[in-house]
């Protein structure tokens, strides 16, 4: 019984190691790596810490109160504050699936050198049948195990042998490449901290918590997967950044494509690691897919009040089902355009960073409602984070668009 | 009269959010001598990926399919780059100038990562990839060359 508990922990916090990084996480550290080095290190902590705030809470209310998330934001903050809520997470995750089914095809261009516009359609259909056919804790188990091969950018910065000194005081003091300014060195904050704190990843979380049926016993599993997983893929995040601070950084090749991403891997680690990050690459984008996929149909149907989750029949949640349908052929139909889906997830972490209040300060509100969570509330000191949070949240999502405008896009 | 108070609300905050926005864009406009550099950097990375490709290859680190898909990103970035410096409008004789070099330092890097493309292909009549990594290490010392002339793209 006690070995059957232990091996939940264990694989709920390696699920969630490998399920942490996303094309976001992946673009993001290896852009900022090349062109900023470490200096950058400290946003990946600071997010970090804040996902981890916000998957607790939304983790705890879904298992306190046996509601999900945009079900309980409708009741308690009204119809008009929620469809704001709404509009914004709901257009941000479709955003992310755009960019995550393009990098599963990026990721299989990579693999066969067959052009990615072939793998689109290849990306999302697959997307859509391991949704309606595969159970969710398999789903969400394989996925997140198999995008543990991502540790091979960790190993290969070892073998890379750099100069740890150097990517130590890279991250310890404020870097300078003179050929960055301090507009781009923020701007890139701004996106590493949206790419670290994507929204979608808390509505899977919470809605994944009523869809395995977690209790609040179930609550100290929660807080093991979030508190030991989360940090340990944030380390991975570190290491995808590293690889390009060791290997691009000095030859400033600027990342534009996922083939710069993973060159540092085959540089220090050879074909085999290279073979193995590229499964990596489609693990993490495939799980990440599936997440915004099964996230867009969660925030849709819990507030219009349809029959939602994958422990229902299809047939009983028709409208949830169509839901993912309809956003993955609107997925393939973005990207059939020829649009970069590199741009789509730069673009996307940014836009992740502006709507982050929106949907921080609800959960926030509620994780403080004993009608809701009972005793469960949030103690003084998680407040005093959360409310610090709330501070540098605020100020990243507005300082986001300006940055944007100001910087180009960081160019 | 709530619902002029609240349209006069929504006209204020529009024309505060289209005046910011100019504004913001305004203070973003590129300059030539900036777009010049920008074009030359995005060059110079694009061609260090596909110098870094070719050594990898030459010691086995990359697979054909990889190493041709990153020449392939490579070809599209530089394209990207051509399409940059040929939109610049030069001010003044300096920038045209710098302009002009930049331009050819590009042309070069183009039929360089070409001519690699063509021996990453392997067929007949192709380049031998040693050839091709010499006209790549050339066309990139011109590059870096002229973009240091450039100054900082940012």
């Amino acid at each position: 019984m006690i070995s059957k508990k232990v091996f939940g922990v264990a694989l709920g916090i390696l699920t969630a190691i490998g399920g942490f990084v996303d094309i976001g996480d992946l673009v993001t550290n290896a852009v900022v790596g090349s062109r900023f080095g470490m200096s950058l290190a400290w946003v990946v902590v600071v997010g970090v810490i804040g996902i981890c705030l916000f998957a607790e809470m939304s983790g705890r209310v879904a298992a306190a109160s046996g509601r999900a998330t945009f079900d309980i934001i409708r009741e308690r903050l009204g119809a008009r504050a929620a469809v704001v809520n709404l509009i914004a997470s709901f257009l941000l995750t479709v955003m992310t699936l755009i960019a995550e089914v393009g990098g599963i095809a990026l990721a299989l261009h990579l693999a066969t050198g067959a052009g990615p516009m072939m793998w689109f359609p290849v990306a999302a259909f697959a997307v859509w049948l391991v949704i309606w056919r595969v159970k969710f804790s398999i789903m969400e188990n394989v996925a997140g195990l198999l995008g543990l091969a991502l540790i091979v950018f960790g190993v290969a910065l070892f073998l890379l042998g750099p100069d740890w000194n150097e990517l130590k005081s890279q991250a310890l003091q404020h870097f300078k490449n003179p050929s960055e300014t301090p507009l781009t060195y923020w701007y890139y904050a701004v996106a590493l901290f949206g790419a670290a704190m994507t929204p979608y990843e808390v509505f899977f979380f919470s809605s994944g918590a009523i869809e395995e049926k977690w209790t609040v016993k179930d609550l100290g599993q929660a807080r093991a997967n979030v508190l030991l997983g989360f940090p340990l893929g944030g380390v991975l995040s570190l290491a995808i950044a590293a690889c390009a601070a060791t290997v691009l950084l000095p030859r400033s090749i600027d990342v534009s494509s996922l083939s710069q991403v993973v060159l540092p891997v085959a540089v220090g680690g050879g074909q085999l690691a290279l073979a193995i990050v590229i499964v990596g690459v489609f693990a993490a984008t495939f799980g990440a897919a599936l997440e915004t996929a099964l996230s867009a149909g969660y925030s849709l149907a819990q507030f219009l009040g349809w029959s939602w989750g994958k422990y229902r029949r299809p047939a009983h949640a028709a409208r949830f089902h169509l839901t993912l349908i309809v956003c993955l052929v609107v997925a393939v139909a973005v990207l059939a355009t020829g649009v970069d889906p590199i741009l789509v997830t730069e673009y996307s972490v940014v836009f992740s960073a502006v709507a982050l209040p929106l949907t921080y300060l609800p959960i926030l509100i509620i994780a403080n409602d004993p009608q809701y969570v009972g005793e469960h509330v949030n103690g003084r000191v998680m407040n005093g984070v959360s409310l610090v949070y709330l501070v540098i949240i605020t100020a990243a999502a507005l300082a986001a668009i300006p940055l944007m405008v100001l910087t180009g896009a960081g160019a | 009269m709530s619902g002029h108070r609240t349209r006069a609300a929504v006209r204020r905050t529009t024309a505060w959010l289209i005046g910011a926005a100019v504004l913001l864009t305004g203070s973003s406009c590129s300059s030539p001598q900036k777009d010049i550099a920008m074009s030359a950097g995005t060059g110079t990375s694009a061609v260090q990926t596909v110098r870094l490709t070719l050594t990898a290859l030459d010691n086995e680190d990359l697979t054909s399919t990889a190493a041709e898909v990153t020449v392939t990103d490579a070809l599209s970035e530089l394209s990207k780059a051509q399409s940059q410096l040929g939109a610049v409008a030069p001010t003044t004789p300096r920038d045209a100038d710098r302009l002009a070099q930049v331009g050819a330092a590009l042309d070069q890097a183009m039929a360089a990562v070409k001519n690699a493309q063509l021996a990453l292909d392997g067929f007949s009549g192709a380049p031998s990839r040693r050839e091709a990594s010499k006209a790549v290490a050339a066309a990139l010392h011109e590059l870096q060359a002229v973009e240091k002339k450039a100054g900082s793209p940012r």
